[in-house]
């Protein structure tokens, strides 16, 4: 058996390793921050999540931009997965930024910080893909006109990247700037950790997901012959 | 525990539980489709003839016209 035929298996088993080892760090050995206190271990999750999402829908748009070069219909399905997990990502995102930002702020929601509204709209456009898709019937124009839409999205993701670069505002806090990461090298070891385990999580996920939607879709095309 | 440290669990909880129930929810799916394709095998017993494997003929069934079966060459004496 290939490596490739088991892609879903060994990042399942990266994840699980990489997470275990990176929460327990997270909880027991990295420092306590001097400004935020305990409240900042949720950075260990919150962003390393904020950054699978948005790699889950570049990935989806990458796969959209293959469909429309090649015309071949096989990519609609991976960035169909791809947006899907992006989703997925994306409320795990917003759900923990808001825990976050009702410790530290005070409120669950800013609608003042364009980091936060960027990356909802960022997340809603993504869920009107969902809409757009299936108000189409399944066939080749829907597979265009979906990948046309991951595309577009795509450009909002260096926008909600930045916004917080270029914010006036400024709660929410800057951790990478120009001079490297501003944590201690065990907080940044703990963040690379997490980081990988979720990548990795979001890989295992979109391969199993991938095979449910290939094998949901042969079926379908056989039911429709005999009939 | 501190407010500080509860709030802190809940969003690694939050994250853990949403996995759950997308495997939860994907094991469904899955069941699903291993039904349909019992059903489907189930109506149609015979496996379907493969486009790419060749049909085996009987030596003395074999048609005039076919290409002949490549031989092994025989041994010179």
């Amino acid at each position: 058996m290939s490596l490739r035929n088991n892609l879903g298996p060994t990042f399942a088993l990266v994840a699980f390793t990489f997470l275990i080892a990176a929460f327990a760090l997270a909880f027991y050995w990295v420092p306590t921050d001097a400004d935020q206190g305990f409240s900042q271990r949720i950075f260990y999750v919150h962003v390393p999540l904020a950054l699978t999402a948005y790699a889950c829908f570049a990935w989806g748009a990458w796969k959209a931009l293959r469909l429309l070069w090649t015309n071949d219909n096989k990519y609609d399905l991976e960035s169909y997965t791809a947006v899907h997990m992006g989703v997925i990502f994306g409320i795990l995102v917003l759900v923990t930024g808001a825990i976050w930002a009702r410790i530290s702020w005070g409120v669950w929601w800013s609608w003042g910080e364009r980091q936060l509204v960027l990356f909802l709209i960022l997340f809603l456009f993504y869920c009107a893909y969902f809409m757009l898709r299936n108000s189409v019937d399944i066939g080749p124009r829907q597979a265009r006109m979906s990948a046309v839409y991951a595309l577009f999205g795509v450009v909002l993701i260096p926008i909600s990247f930045l916004a917080i670069r270029l914010s006036e505002n400024f709660i929410h806090p800057v951790v990478f700037t120009r001079d490297g990461p501003q944590m201690a090298a065990s907080m940044f070891f703990v963040f690379c950790l997490s980081t990988v385990g979720t990548i990795a999580l979001a890989t295992a996920l979109y391969h199993v997901e991938l095979s449910g939607k290939r094998l949901d879709l042969k079926l379908k095309q056989r039911r429709k012959a005999y009939s | 525990m501190t407010t500080d440290e509860v709030y802190v669990s809940a969003a690694f909880l939050v994250f853990l539980a949403v996995v759950l129930a997308w495997l939860v929810i994907y094991a469904f799916k899955m069941r699903r489709l291993e039904r349909e394709v019992e059903d489907m095998v189930a109506a149609d017993p015979e496996p379907a003839q493969s486009s790419d494997v060749p049909k085996v003929v009987p030596a003395g069934d074999a048609d005039a016209n076919a290409e002949p079966a490549s031989r092994a060459p025989e041994p010179v004496s």
